[in-house]
């Protein structure tokens, strides 16, 4: 064993490349062989479990394995590998498993050394003397310093600091008759060498070209290995070997962690070593450090199979066998650490497997572990082109996975330094998916990966669409897992934001803010991966949409984590379209669904097709107390008005509510009694806080206050002519005269008409004046503004100018809508209205017709309305034609008064001729707009998609024939223009009728 | 029809309202002379004359024909006399049911050994409350046999005077009508109260047998006969809910509570332990000669009716009742199927429940229990609650308060239904007692206070106190 570490690159080319011999360190590890055969060797490569001369075999490649689905496939390389010089006679390579560095050699460093990192930054190439074979070659972090070591009693070192001296110097080991086994940096400029009799840590000064002796420790070592990670070293002691001895370094100290024993399968008789270096790994698995020990089966021990051991070593305290990976086959094995995944790679098998320690194993004894997936190989993988001899065209060449010249290192790294590639071992998450049906093991293996968020989620939708029957308890499952890690990092996140807020210097300052790992799946990535489009697809039934989601929000409840709004709305919505609104109105019930105003507003928006959702948007705006103001609001829009009031007083509210708003909710009630109580209401409270019923200038009052004021005058004069010409004078006078008006119509006295009238013609007499003024200033003002009277001053809009809008909002909409009045009359009084308007020539508003023919229409009053239009009462319009042409379902004649009246607007023969197209009367669109002289400008093909819809080919014919000589007349041929979009009714009419029947270019 | 007599002091003898007679009849099954009888589908008692049955029937029928002349879309609902009142009700085009209550009264006894003086009290009862009680009965009649014109489809005349007569033979001997009361009329559900992750795991157990049985086409879901999760629609989950409540519980829970055929033996069915139980359908399903029948019911769908299995599993006192298309024939292995699946997660439930619901009580404390007596009812979700009522029993209804009152809120019940705006109404009884009556939306509240010298004032505060407490989280408009 001693001598087979002797090695240095050149020496070991002796020995046979399929040797899985030690002889690399880790630093030093990749001495080239000069055969054909160009093996890396590392003592980390493949830990063998057979003797050490016994060769991997080079199995060719089953057919089988090739066949397999692709996405079988869980562990893949790196898609860019380090590439390096082959390992050849004059080449000899390296891997420095600190700096993650692959040294090439060529003949001693005298022809260069070219180091390859991860990145290019960690690429250095130089040239040194050759003084003998390099045994092992490391630079020290951030390549300061280079060590070589050529011989077995001293190191050299190089220093690659700018502006410092760079010859060699040298440093032997102290302690006498030792030989070096090899050397680790643990920084940037310390060592530690390792000898067959202790070890001993220095620190090196470039400038000075001297090394310090910090420490050393007197002990027989058969072996040892590095953890660059926690630069952690175990030395292998004792005969047998197995008693190891970990040492920590940092900072200059050097501390000696508790040793352990390896438990052998076979204690040997007599004692030799028995413990092979090959048969030990360390690596940092979720941040704890382990030893892993590959366990062969033994033949006289009953385990029928080998298993790796893991030995958990912590900072401090002693290290124990923590756990046990079973592998259930034997041969040659090699292992390596991806993203916290064990994995076994075997070559007979030329497969891999991977076990995860923290995934409990339900099935097995504590701390036994089965492989979580069925073993696989590793993915194909095809060697790009390399190097500058090679053809460009040449297709890659698939590369011989877990060959014997394969050297694997920790954590993840595999090395061919026959073919001169460094590749990273990667894991591949989504085909873990299909090879493991238990979705909640599942779960439990992906929530623990790097790359896992798209992998859960997409998982999530596949349980979710499978649709599989049972399911539920599946999905329950999974989306308790998925929550309990998004509560955690939700509690850490939340007790983190407290620390900082109770400042950051008190208590332990080094608390850092969680890191939110992919694994934390929130609401929103649930709700815009999954749960959206999940609740869209019209095959899944609405029952299991909903069990879904209320599963969901009950494992968020669990959980203890608040329910963003878009979820319940999402449940709403879902119900909602199902018109499921009895088992919406009970999971209100036990508030399941969270109170919340903009749920309430939601609700409220539901009351017309669910009336009790008005009273549970109420409820919930009580229970949310800060929602008092849109508890008034709701209740003065349903004209609740002394409810809103008594509601504002039992809450306090009513000193800083404003007074405006409940007057016009009361106003518009029209009931004059609770109008008062309101405004009483009000002075009251004026009284009370500022010492005065009135009220301030702020609260935009003194209309109403007026009002009141007038009130007596509106009952004292009985003759309402002459109180409208007394009040048309009055300042404040709008809303006084608008109330007489309400009233008046609104008393529904008999014989009112004719008052109606009078009153109606005096209002317009007024609002006709300002017309004229305002547009004679507008004349003015466009002919020019210096010429004629310059003084001209532009009107001014008194309260008295009471328009078509004001009549309409205040008194005429509600009117029309109170069900105790006749429609007879409020027909009378529109019409009266109207008549009034047009008296004074004034234009009369759409609104205003749309308000009778609605009356109308109300009352199935068609034939007056029929009547109306016909003596052009109710004057031509588009807006009008068009809500004719709506009614036409109820009252057919509507479609024909429609048309005249659209005929009479003679700008709308585009609307002419849409109508008649929908009633698919093609050929009477298109006469029309040849007598209208719109032929020529008309688009060929709105008619002639209305033509092919009829189904009638005699038409399609007619009217394809009538463009191509409109086509023929205008443009000298019967082809349609490309802008015209017809060449599919072309092609069609072909179809038909044949090509000759098409219109020949007439050469005319 | 036991008639429960009370005797006061002066050797007066009361009686409450009773049942004289009961009958349905359609007028067009005999619109000839002669054949008057044919109308007469159910009546009840059987034994009466003939001809008295002809000439009631008769009687009915041209007081509503005599009404209609006044008002042709509302016909005399009921009709007062000194010694009964008759209802009226057409639930479906010329079938008309009728039933007439006996008034009350009070029997003097006179000296000299002349025949005791009767006294009647015609105003003791009220008509909302009756005219409610026979809407009831229709109601649970169409949900166990659809509607009378569905027999009349399948089999005539002859079918249907079968059904009338086989079920509400049995019905009318469940009527109590001696303790009807404000309840009747609003026919409601009382709703088991519950902290939100409790009714999550409802929820989730619902969904989740409905998925793994899809034969289940709706579940409910009850707890100490409270409603808890309804899959029905709302009105007819009412009169499940009354049929569950009134009829099919008790009947279980009597012989629970007098110790026989106690459940609390766990049955070992396969190797798990659990309380399930079916109500309806097999008692033992472990007996070769079981039968797998189940009621049949009738809700409302889409197009008019569906029929339906009604299977009622019970752990403790958890109930969930599930409801599969009466198309599809249940087998034993069905049976099966769902007392091993529901068994062990409703027991599991019953318990979680139990334990929420101390939990809950625990920390609002005993001494928060209202000291008040009310009736709350909303119409929108039909949901009741009432101090007033002890535990309802299939044999009786027990209230705490004297029938006066009892009369005084459906009084002021009525004075509600007629108008539509938000009311309050604040009586004082002879005895001392205040009765208040509030109506906010859709809502009623009714609290009987018991404060002699009390005022308007007090009394008003103190309905402000328990609205205070007992609704806070509701809009109420005080």
């Amino acid at each position: 064993m001693d001598t087979s570490r002797s090695k240095s690159g050149l020496n070991s080319l002796s020995t046979s490349s399929l040797e899985q011999s030690p002889a690399g360190r880790r630093s030093s590890g990749l001495p080239g062989t000069s055969g054909a055969l160009k093996a890396l060797r590392s003592r980390r490569l493949l830990l063998s479990v057979e003797s050490l001369l016994r060769r991997w075999n080079p199995e060719p490649r089953t057919g089988a394995r090739m066949t397999e689905p692709p996405q079988q496939h869980y562990l893949e390389l790196s898609e860019n590998p380090v590439q390096f010089e082959h390992a050849s006679s004059v080449n000899n390579v390296f891997f420095d498993e600190a700096n993650k560095q692959v040294f090439a050699v060529r003949s001693g460093g005298a022809t260069g050394v070219v180091v390859k990192g991860p990145d290019d930054k960690s690429s250095v190439a130089f040239r040194m003397d050759d003084k003998g074979e390099v045994k092992c070659i490391k630079f020290s972090i951030g390549n300061k310093i280079l060590a070589v070591q050529r011989t077995s009693k001293s190191v050299d070192f190089i220093n690659f600091i700018p502006d410092y001296p760079h010859t060699e110097f040298s440093q032997e080991c102290k302690t006498k008759n030792a030989n070096v086994l090899g050397f680790c940096w643990t920084n940037w400029n310390e060592i530690v060498f390792i000898t067959d009799q202790g070890i001993e840590f220095y620190q090196v000064f470039p400038d000075k070209r001297s090394l310090k002796l910090l420490k050393n420790q007197s002990i027989n070592v058969n072996w040892y290995q590095y953890c660059p990670e926690t630069a952690v070293i175990l030395l292998s002691t004792t005969v047998q070997g197995n008693i190891l001895q970990p040492f920590a370094f940092r900072n200059g100290t050097m501390s000696k962690m508790s040793k352990f024993e390896i438990e052998l399968p076979v204690i040997p008789k007599p004692a030799k070593l028995s413990l092979s270096e090959r048969d030990i790994a360390m690596a940092t698995i979720y941040g704890q450090l382990y030893v892993m020990y590959l366990k062969h089966h033994s033949r006289t021990a009953n385990s029928p199979s080998a298993e790796v051991v893991l030995y958990h070593l912590p900072r401090e305290g002693a290290c124990k066998k923590s756990h046990v990976l079973k592998l259930n086959t034997t041969g040659k094995f090699a292992l390596n650490i991806v993203d916290n995944l064990v994995v076994v790679h075997h070559q007979s098998s030329q497969t891999s497997l991977i076990f995860d320690i923290n995934l409990k194993e339900p099935d097995c004894a504590v701390n036994t572990h089965q492989p979580v997936l069925p073993a696989r190989s590793i993915h194909p993988y095809r060697m790009p082109l390399a190097g500058p001899a090679v053809v460009p065209s040449q297709p890659p060449v698939p590369c011989q996975l877990y060959s014997s010249s394969w050297s694997v290192f920790q954590p993840d790294i595999i090395i061919s330094a026959s073919e001169g590639y460094l590749w990273y071992l990667q894991v591949k998450l989504h085909p873990t998916v299909n090879l493991l049906q238990d979705k909640g093991k599942l779960m439990d293996f992906l929530l623990r990966r790097r790359d896992c968020k798209m992998v859960i989620l997409s998982v999530c939708s596949q349980i979710l669409e499978g649709g599989v029957k049972g399911s539920l308890p599946v999905v329950a499952t999974v989306f308790d897992k998925l929550n309990q890690v998004y509560k955690e990092y939700l509690e850490a996140e939340q007790s983190y934001t407290v620390a900082m807020e109770s400042g950051p210097s008190r208590g332990s300052a080094a608390q850092k803010r969680p890191v939110r790992t992919q694994a934390v799946i929130d609401q929103s990535d649930m709700y815009t991966h999954v749960l959206s489009s999940f609740t869209e697809r019209k095959e899944v039934s609405h029952k299991f949409v909903i069990a879904v989601l209320m599963e969901y929000i009950r494992s968020l409840n669990q959980h203890q984590i608040t329910v963003q709004h878009y979820l319940y709305e999402l449940v709403i919505k879902t119900l909602v379209q199902h018109n499921l609104f009895y088992m919406l109105h009970q999971f209100l019930q036990y508030h399941v669904l969270s109170d919340s105003k903009p749920l309430a507003c939601l609700l409220l928006s539901l009351e017309s097709t669910y009336p009790p959702a008005h009273q549970l948007s109420l409820d919930m705006l009580k229970r949310l107390s800060t929602a008092n103001d849109e508890i008034v609001e709701v209740l003065l829009s349903k004209q609740q008005v002394l409810g809103a009031l008594r509601f504002i007083r039992s809450v306090g509210g009513h000193d800083n509510v404003s007074a405006r708003k409940f007057l016009d909710a009361a106003r518009q009630t029209g009931d004059q009694m609770l109008f008062y109580t309101v405004f009483r209401s009000f002075q009251q409270r004026n009284q009370r806080l500022r010492g005065s019923p009135a009220f301030n200038p702020g609260e935009h009052c003194y209309l109403w206050y007026l009002q009141v004021k007038l009130h007596p005058t509106v009952n004292l004069l009985q003759d309402k002519g002459k109180l409208m010409d007394f009040l048309l004078r009055r300042r404040d006078c709008k809303m006084v005269i608008l109330s007489v008006c309400s009233q008046i119509l609104e008393g529904g006295v008999k014989g009112s008409l004719p008052v109606v009238a009078t009153v109606f013609d005096k209002l317009n007499q007024v609002y006709k004046e300002y017309l004229e003024a305002e547009q004679s200033y507008t004349v003015a003002m466009e002919s020019g503004p210096s010429r004629g009277s310059a003084a001209q001053k532009r009107p001014v809009r008194t309260q008295a100018v009471i328009d078509q809008s004001d009549m309409y909002t205040h008194v005429l909409s509600s009117f029309t809508e109170r069900k105790e009045v006749s429609h007879k009359f409020v027909i009378a009084v529109l019409m009266e209205y109207i008549r009034s308007l047009n008296q004074h020539q004034i234009t009369v508003q759409h609104y205003l017709y749309e308000l009778v023919i609605k009356t109308l229409v109300q009352h199935n009053l068609f034939y007056m309305l029929h009547q109306f239009l016909q003596y052009h009462v109710l004057s031509d319009s588009k807006p009008l034609a068009c809500l004719l042409l709506s009614l036409e379902s109820t009252y057919p004649p509507a479609h024909q008064l429609s048309l005249d009246m659209l005929k009479r607007l003679s700008t709308a023969n585009d609307e002419i001729v849409e109508v008649l197209l929908s009633k698919q009367q093609v050929l009477g669109a298109l006469r029309f707009i040849r007598s209208v002289g719109g032929h020529d400008n008309v688009s060929a093909r709105k008619f002639l998609d209305a033509a092919r819809q009829t189904g009638d080919q005699m038409l399609f014919y007619t009217v394809f024939r009538s463009f191509q000589q409109r086509n023929q007349r205008l443009r000298g041929s019967p082809a349609f223009n490309p802008g015209e979009h017809c060449e599919e009714h072309v092609v069609h009419f072909k179809q038909l009728f044949g090509e000759q029947a098409l219109m020949k270019p007439s050469t005319v | 029809m036991a008639l429960s007599v009370s005797v006061t002091a002066m050797q007066e003898k009361q009686y409450t309202p009773s049942l004289l007679s009961f009958f349905i009849y359609n007028p067009t099954f005999g619109p000839r002379e002669g054949e008057e009888e044919k109308k007469i589908l159910f009546y009840h008692p059987s034994d009466i004359e003939k001809n008295e049955k002809i000439r009631n029937v008769g009687l009915c029928e041209a007081i509503v024909q005599f009404t209609r002349t006044f008002c042709p879309t509302k016909p005399a609902k009921s009709l007062h006399t000194q010694k009964n009142r008759q209802f009226f009700f057409e639930p479906e085009d010329n079938f008309w049911i009728v039933m007439v209550v006996r008034n009350p009264m009070i029997e003097k006894p006179n000296k000299d050994g002349k025949p005791p003086t009767i006294e009647y009290q015609e105003e003791e009862i009220l008509d909302t409350v009756y005219g409610a009680v026979v809407r009831q009965c229709y109601s649970m009649y169409k949900l166990f046999n659809g509607t009378f014109g569905r027999a009349m489809e399948a089999g005539g005349v002859e079918l249907l005077t079968q059904k009338l007569e086989k079920f509400f033979y049995r019905y009318l001997q469940t009527l109590h009508l001696q303790s009807c009361d404000l309840l009747d009329v609003f026919g409601g559900i009382s709703f088991f109260p519950l902290d939100k992750m409790t009714y999550l795991k409802i929820q989730s157990f619902v969904n989740r047998v409905e998925e793994s049985l899809s034969l289940i086409k709706y579940t409910a879901f009850l707890y100490n006969d409270q409603l808890i999760w309804s899959g029905l629609e709302q009105d007819d989950m009412r009169i499940l809910y009354k049929y569950l409540t009134t009829s099919l519980f008790p009947r279980h829970s009597e012989p629970e509570l007098a110790g026989r055929d106690s459940p609390l033996r766990p049955e070992v069915a396969g190797n798990l332990l659990h309380y399930g139980r079916f109500l309806t359908g097999p008692t033992n399903l472990k007996d070769p000669e079981a039968k797998f029948r189940f009621p049949k019911i009738f809700v409302t769908a889409e197009d008019g009716y569906e029929e339906l299995h009604l299977i009622v599993y019970k752990a403790m006192s958890a109930a969930a009742c599930f409801m599969i298309s009466a198309s599809v024939e249940l087998t034993r292995d069905f049976c099966e199927q769902l007392d091993g699946l529901v068994g062990p997660q409703l027991t599991l439930l019953a318990s979680d429940i139990c334990e929420q619901f101390t939990i809950n009580r625990r920390i609002s404390g005993p001494e928060k229990e209202p000291q008040f007596k009310f009736i709350y009812f909303n119409h929108m979700n039909l949901a009741e609650k009432s101090t007033i009522h002890m535990r309802k029993t299939a044999s009786v209804c027990l209230t705490s308060v004297h029938p006066d009152l009892m009369k005084i809120l459906g009084d002021i019940n009525c004075d509600f239904a007629r108008v539509d705006e938000d009311e309050e109404i604040i009586v004082k009884a002879m005895t001392d007692y205040w009765v208040v009556g509030k109506k906010s939306d859709q809502r009623e509240l009714y609290v009987i206070l018991n404060q002699k010298n009390a005022n308007l004032i007090e009394v008003n505060e103190e309905v402000k106190r328990l609205c205070a407490t007992q609704f806070n989280n509701i809009f109420f408009l005080d």
